[in-house]
């Protein structure tokens, strides 16, 4: 606050007065009355002394004679209470001592408290810093994890990537194998044109010599003879037969019923008649028909719980032989490639093998808990597949007769084929199933309007032909795994859900049997109806099965007919 | 300025040379002596007499000790006055010391208040105070301090602690420096023998043209007899702390620095001794 020169001179004026008043007032006071209050706490002192004094002797009475001892009583009490007066005051040395000390150790306990907090300001500090290279320890550990988790996936991808590639590689491989393989087979067929050609030329010179009449003479010739008419019989079969087939001769033993393989079949031919037609092939129903590889023997299977195996003689059925061990109706047979054994999926939830050496039942593969509906040999002879009512297809180690994997389905299984690394199943739930039999998991699903009553194979397992129950038939390249053709016909019927339809040998037909007995053929490639065939069925025509060499077409139907049809 | 420093020590540290003197009414046992005290003025007489109390009273007997209560030249003291201004009002020009009769009997109900305990006292300082601030701060400064500061302004006065009181004091003592100072000056003018206790009324430091009022401008406008034109004899003192300060002193410093602990500016007005 700015002060005027006048403003000094006020403000002083009030220190100077108050200096005045101070002086009057309280200085020339100040010592007299401190001195009075001192005199005045003295004489107080006394007169307690007086007071106590008189109190304790009240017989004493103020008397000259008695001051003298009175004083002295006085002094000695006065002495006393000097001695008082000095312990007391030690007592306030002592004290007072104390109280320094205690002061002095105060000091120290805050010089110490100082140098604590200094401490503790430090080693807060060195905390912060610990707690701050904690997190950037802690951040760099987080991006070495995200690293590696990168790393992991990354790894995860390229390993997936691997496994397919390998897959790939080997299908690559199987495909070229497969392409080897029939220019193999091609190779052979055109070797094999010089030997037809010669049996062609032996053929006619044979027919020329037997036209020429032979004497009756005997003795020389009776070997010659024998041999001569069983020769002529044959050839008489032969003749029939045009110069397409390549089919061989193989050797019968009454032991055993022969079915080795006979070669590939290159064309088929169409049949247009029926040859033969056998009233009561079985006691029951007629479910499964099969040609075996050599096209000799012929297998079928009823529901009269037997498998019987023909012969074809003169174009006729003659039985061979009644394989014997099912305990119920029969659904499906299949020839091993090598014709040795025999698998047929049977009713009574098992299926089972026989050699056909000796016509003996070699295993029973049981474990399914509905009716077998198919069993197929995978793998020459080592494993087979079934497929059962019960959802579930099973594979099975034929040489321990266990099994080795189930397959469980959403739905009943009506049919299976393999091929070298899948298993396809037709299913009542009108869908095609394809597994990878490697990784064992679906690869696939094809599905259809109808339920699957049968599936088909061609023999280069490149096709697969479905017949359902919508009256449709369907061929389905695997390896695109696309349709190629839709084969319908009108007043075709699919008669049963066992129903089955075939390729033809070489692949280039199809054909099923309807519920009213006709044989209905379509040509694959353009799928067109070719033919419909009317004979001697009366009831639904259950299965049809077309011989290796392409001659001979047989079905069988619901009223225990077989039916044996040719195109001559 | 430590001339105002000064000020504000000698203002606090004053002394009145004080002889008690046990009413002749009251029944002893012995004769009782004078007490001397040197009371401080900016006390209040109920904080500083305990010992004077304590003399008394031992030569008296219990039974006749009543409520103690002071008188001078047969005024009753009021107890809620500070002691300086009871000093200026009443024996301002008297001989020192001065003397102060004790009584405990007959307390006289209609003039004095009682007061039984030292929170009576208390109550009155703070009251002062609050009232004080309301007038300079509309009571801002006193509102915004906690209990604990109220309770050291208490203590230093009651226990003589100039340091202690004044560290929450100057708070009570500044003021924005646009205004200039308070927004009204706390005051009371008293006079002795007069129906009216004393004149309180609104005033404003600074004019309204912006210069200082003095204490000249104070009393023109609430007590103009004690401001004495010039040719005419003087008729009367205006008294501050025993002191009687020049006319052009700003009444802003006056209340800053010559008020009572209680901030108030007590200013006694007395005539002139004739003679």
């Amino acid at each position: 606050m700015e002060t005027p020169s006048s403003g000094r001179d006020w403000r002083k004026h009030i220190v100077r007065q108050l200096q005045h008043r101070d002086r009057r007032q309280k200085l020339h006071f100040e010592d007299l009355i401190h001195s009075y209050n001192q005199l005045l706490m003295k004489s107080n002192i006394v007169q307690l002394w007086r007071d106590k004094h008189l109190a304790a002797t009240p017989s004493l009475s103020p008397e000259p004679q008695n001051v003298v001892s009175l004083q002295s009583t006085h002094r000695k009490e006065l002495i006393e209470m000097y001695q008082a007066n000095g312990e007391l005051v030690q007592e306030v040395f002592s004290l007072s001592k104390q109280h320094k000390h205690r002061e002095e150790d105060l000091q120290v306990s805050h010089s110490r408290l100082v140098e604590l907090e200094v401490r503790l300001s430090e080693l807060e500090g060195e905390r912060e810093r610990l707690l701050e290279r904690f997190e950037e320890l802690e951040k760099a550990n987080a991006r070495v994890k995200e690293d590696y988790d990168n790393l992991q996936q990354l790894y995860r991808s390229q390993w997936e990537q691997l496994l397919k590639r390998e897959v790939e590689g080997t299908e690559l491989i199987q495909s070229m194998i497969d392409i080897k393989v029939q220019a193999a087979r091609d190779l052979n067929y055109r070797n094999e044109k010089p030997k037809r050609v010669q049996e062609k030329n032996l053929k006619k010179d044979l027919a020329v010599v037997s036209r020429v009449p032979i004497s009756m003479d005997t003795g020389v010739f009776p070997p010659v003879q024998k041999l001569l008419p069983e020769a002529a019989r044959h050839q008489e079969i032969k003749i029939f037969k045009p110069f397409r087939s390549s089919r061989k001769r193989a050797n019968t033993s009454f032991i055993g019923v022969d079915c080795s393989p006979t070669n590939f079949c290159s064309v088929a031919r169409i049949p247009a008649k029926v040859r033969f037609s056998l009233q009561e092939a079985h006691d029951g129903e007629v479910n499964a028909v099969k040609f075996s590889p050599n096209s000799k023997i012929l297998a079928t299977g009823g529901s009269d719980r037997k498998v019987k195996l023909w012969d074809i003689v003169g174009g006729m059925l003659q039985l061979v032989k009644i394989l014997e061990g099912s305990n119920d109706g029969v659904t499906s047979i299949e020839f091993d490639p090598s014709g040795l054994h025999l698998l047929a999926g049977s009713y009574d939830n098992t299926a089972r093998l026989w050699s056909l050496k000796d016509c003996e039942l070699k295993h029973t593969l049981s474990g399914h808990s509905a009716k077998v509906t198919a069993a197929k040999f995978k793998f020459y002879c080592r494993e087979a597949v079934t497929g059962s009512h019960d959802r579930t297809i099973k594979v099975w180690d034929l040489r321990k007769a266990a099994c080795v994997s189930s397959i469980p389905l959403p739905s009943r299984c009506s049919d299976i084929v393999c091929s070298d690394y899948l298993i396809i199943s037709g299913h009542f739930d009108e869908k095609v199933r394809l597994w990878d039999t490697r990784s064992g998991t679906k690869t696939d699903e094809i599905p259809l309007q109808g339920k699957v009553t049968s599936l088909d194979i061609n023999s280069e397992r490149t096709q697969l032909l479905s017949c359902s129950r919508d009256d449709l038939l369907k061929v389905v390249d695997l390896r695109m795994n696309e349709t190629r053709q839709e084969l319908r016909a009108e007043g075709f019927k699919c008669g049963a859900d066992w129903t089955k339809a075939i390729f033809s040998p070489d692949g280039s037909y199809a054909v099923v049997g309807s519920s009213d007995g006709v044989l209905y053929i379509w040509d694959t490639l353009t799928g067109k109806l070719e033919t419909s065939l009317v004979g001697q069925h009366k009831s639904s025509i259950n299965a049809v099965s077309w011989s290796l060499s392409g001659e001979y077409v047989v079905s069988v139907d619901r009223s225990r007919l077989a039916s044996l049809w040719t195109d001559c | 300025m430590t001339d105002d420093r000064d000020v504000l020590r000698d203002v606090w540290f004053g002394r009145i040379p004080t002889c008690f003197t046990l009413s002749q009414d009251e029944i002893t046992e012995r004769e009782a002596e004078p007490y001397y005290l040197l009371l401080p003025r900016v006390s209040y007489l109920m904080l500083v007499t305990d010992k004077a109390k304590k003399h008394f009273q031992k030569v008296m007997r219990q039974e006749d000790v009543g409520e103690m209560w002071f008188e001078y030249e047969g005024v009753p003291l009021k107890w809620h006055y500070p002691i300086g201004l009871l000093f200026d009002l009443h024996a301002s020009n008297t001989a020192l010391p001065w003397n102060i009769i004790v009584h405990f009997k007959n307390f006289p109900e209609s003039e004095l208040l009682h007061c039984l305990t030292k929170d009576a006292v208390e109550a009155h300082f703070m009251s002062c105070i609050k009232e004080a601030d309301a007038l300079k701060h509309k009571s801002q400064v006193i509102n915004e301090m906690q209990k604990k500061d109220h309770k050291q302004l208490w203590m230093g006065l009651q226990n003589d602690k100039f340091d202690q009181f004044w560290a929450i004091n100057r708070k009570l003592m500044e003021y924005p420096t646009e205004e200039g100072g308070f927004r009204y000056i706390p005051f009371r003018i008293y006079q002795p023998l007069n129906e009216r206790p004393f004149i309180q009324k609104l005033f404003r430091p600074i004019s309204s043209e912006g210069h200082p009022h003095n204490l000249g401008d104070l009393l023109k406008e609430m007590f103009p007899a004690a401001v004495t034109p010039e040719d005419m004899e003087k008729q009367y003192q205006v008294v501050i702390h025993g002191i009687e300060p020049m006319l052009e002193t700003p009444v802003q410093w006056l209340s800053e620095h010559l008020s009572y602990p209680d901030n108030f500016l007590h200013i006694s007005i007395i005539p002139l001794p004739r003679d």
